[in-house]
């Protein structure tokens, strides 16, 4: 594999994880904004 | 169209569904290796005999009607549908040889729940089945949510002219890549690798949990592959609420969710558009509906005093609302507290949540984010339309990874599917009211089965009327599908009839 290729690979991996990464942090906020409704509610009750 | 059928026609459909029938047969050896690995032997058995006969099955068809044509639209639709009803048939084998069910059509209506990623069961005695059979089931629900064509197109359908068109039967109608089987194999990258992360994280949480390490993994794994697929089962009859554990549940809810989003969207943010995952149209969509639904069943939960604090509030509201929004159908509740407990807004507010759904070309069900999005664009497009001036050119927009103009046939199409998911939810819902059910009930479990998202108030049960168990898999089949290849099978069985009615006349 030459430098170029390998360059291309490692840029796709780092890619794919922070992509991943994203992902995971959104899903993460939408739950946390369930949290936060939840919290309202019982708060105003 | 297909006017008349001719043998030629008959051969593409049979070499096709004999190629995915062979794909089910392979599938099976996973079973069976998890069967001898648990030193289950009669299980193993049962999961031999059914890989011999799958296999038997699918090779004698390809090779009886082995061609070299390339399958056309009306094929296409036809192989899509047909083929998910010889898996289920063929797919049923080990769970007949199990002794674990009442009848063969409750066999049917497991395996189609299973592949559909519904999550509906009739098998009795869930608790003390096999290893094998457990690991059946839910690699069932995950090859189901990535598709069985799609499964087949990756090993053994080359890249052929008419396997797109296959998959567009089976509802993965995103072309990320010109090659098909390099979609097919992008599809299972992304849920390969899912698997492997899924699976250790839910490992590591059911060690926590005190279950022994060699088996912490299997429920990771089954757990993982029924929250990703968007299915809904779970090794126990008491389902999530056997773990008794949050950190298990918020685990899965991730992933579930995750397992919701588009192929595409997964695509675009993996390939560095990383953006996209807060402009789609679908995300904003699903968005806004989770939070809107989600403040009804707490306004539905407060008003009746059922839980005592926010934290639970949070646990049981928030996961069976996303739970039913993702069309998964995990629970940590028991199926009669939705009638118990949550009342009729509680439980309208997940019905409304099921029959939304998740996202075009996931592994979800229901309308779709997407054409709810359409939907709402064009409705705001056509007021804008009323509100300017005559002259004025009033184009509407919307954002699925990229920019695409709203068109009327756009708005058409997305109308015309959610009307059919509409229509047979209405059905399931008559004809469990006709067998006594209540209204509120009868609505949540047909948009349960239509949507694919396999909640149970308590109606679906070994006991309940053979005709709903017949009416609930077509909901799924057809809810799963999208219509239109079973449509396209119903006038394929029609006009061949017809073709041979036609011939006799002739002769």
């Amino acid at each position: 594999m030459d430098e170029r290729a390998r360059m291309k690979r490692v840029v796709s991996l780092r890619r794919g994880l922070l992509g991943m990464l994203t992902e995971v942090a959104f899903v993460g906020s939408l739950i946390g904004l369930g949290f936060l409704i939840s919290w309202l509610f019982f708060m105003g009750r | 169209m297909i006017r008349r059928v001719w043998r030629e026609d008959f051969r593409i459909i049979g070499y096709y569904t004999g190629l995915v029938t062979i794909g089910v047969g392979l599938l099976m050896l996973v079973p069976m290796v998890t069967s001898l690995v648990f030193r289950e032997w009669a299980s193993a058995l049962d999961f031999a005999i059914s890989v011999a006969l799958t296999l038997l099955v699918g090779y004698v068809l390809a090779l009886v009607s082995r061609t070299k044509s390339t399958p056309g639209l009306t094929h296409a639709m036809v192989i899509a549908a047909g083929s998910w009803l010889v898996a289920m048939v063929l797919s049923g084998v080990p769970y007949m040889l199990s002794g674990h069910m009442a009848s063969f059509l409750d066999t049917c209506f497991d395996t189609m729940s299973g592949y559909t990623t519904t999550g509906m069961y009739l098998m009795q005695d869930l608790d003390h089945i096999s290893q094998g059979l457990n690991m059946w089931r839910h690699l069932l629900t995950y090859v189901g949510g990535q598709g069985i064509v799609v499964l087949a197109l990756t090993f053994l359908i080359g890249s052929t002219g008419g396997a797109f068109k296959i998959m567009v039967g089976e509802g993965k109608e995103e072309k990320l890549e010109p090659n098909v089987r390099h979609i097919a194999v992008l599809i299972w990258r992304i849920s390969l690798i899912y698997l492997g992360v899924g699976t250790v994280v839910l490992g590591v949480v059911a060690i926590a949990n005190g279950i022994k390490p060699y088996l912490a993994f299997f429920h990771g794994a089954y757990i993982f592959m029924s929250a990703w697929s968007t299915g809904g089962f779970a090794p126990y009859s008491q389902n999530m609420l056997y773990y008794h554990s949050s950190a298990m549940e918020i685990a899965s809810m991730v992933f579930f969710i995750l397992g919701s989003f588009n192929f595409a969207l997964h695509y675009a943010v993996w390939t560095g558009n990383r953006r996209e995952i807060l402009r789609n149209v679908e995300i904003v969509s699903f968005t806004i509906t989770v939070l809107t639904t989600f403040s009804l069943v707490c306004l539905a939960l407060m008003q009746r005093g059922v839980y005592p604090n926010a934290v639970a509030l949070f646990r049981r509201g928030f996961f069976q609302l996303i739970s039913g929004h993702t069309t998964t159908g995990q629970s940590n509740i028991y199926a009669r507290t939705f009638v118990r407990e949550w009342g009729p807004l509680g439980m309208l507010a997940t019905t409304i949540a099921m029959a939304i759904g998740a996202s075009a070309a996931s592994t979800g069900g229901g309308f779709k984010g997407l054409r709810v999005g359409i939907i709402v664009k064009g409705i705001v497009t056509d007021v804008r339309k009323l509100l300017s001036p005559e002259r004025a050119v009033v184009m509407g927009h919307y954002h699925h990874i990229r920019d695409k103009v709203l068109s009327d046939s756009v708005v058409k199409s997305a109308a015309v599917i959610v009307v059919l998911y509409v229509l047979i939810y209405v059905v399931g819902t008559v004809v469990g009211m006709a067998y006594g059910y209540p209204m509120v009930d009868a609505l949540f479990e047909s948009v349960s089965a239509g949507s694919n998202t396999g909640l149970s108030c308590g109606i679906v049960q070994a006991s309940m009327p053979t005709l709903m168990k017949i009416v609930y898999m077509f909901e799924m089949w057809m809810g799963r599908l999208e219509f239109l290849s079973v449509f396209t099978l119903f006038g394929f069985i029609a006009t061949s009839f017809r073709s041979m009615r036609v011939r006799k006349t002739a002769v």
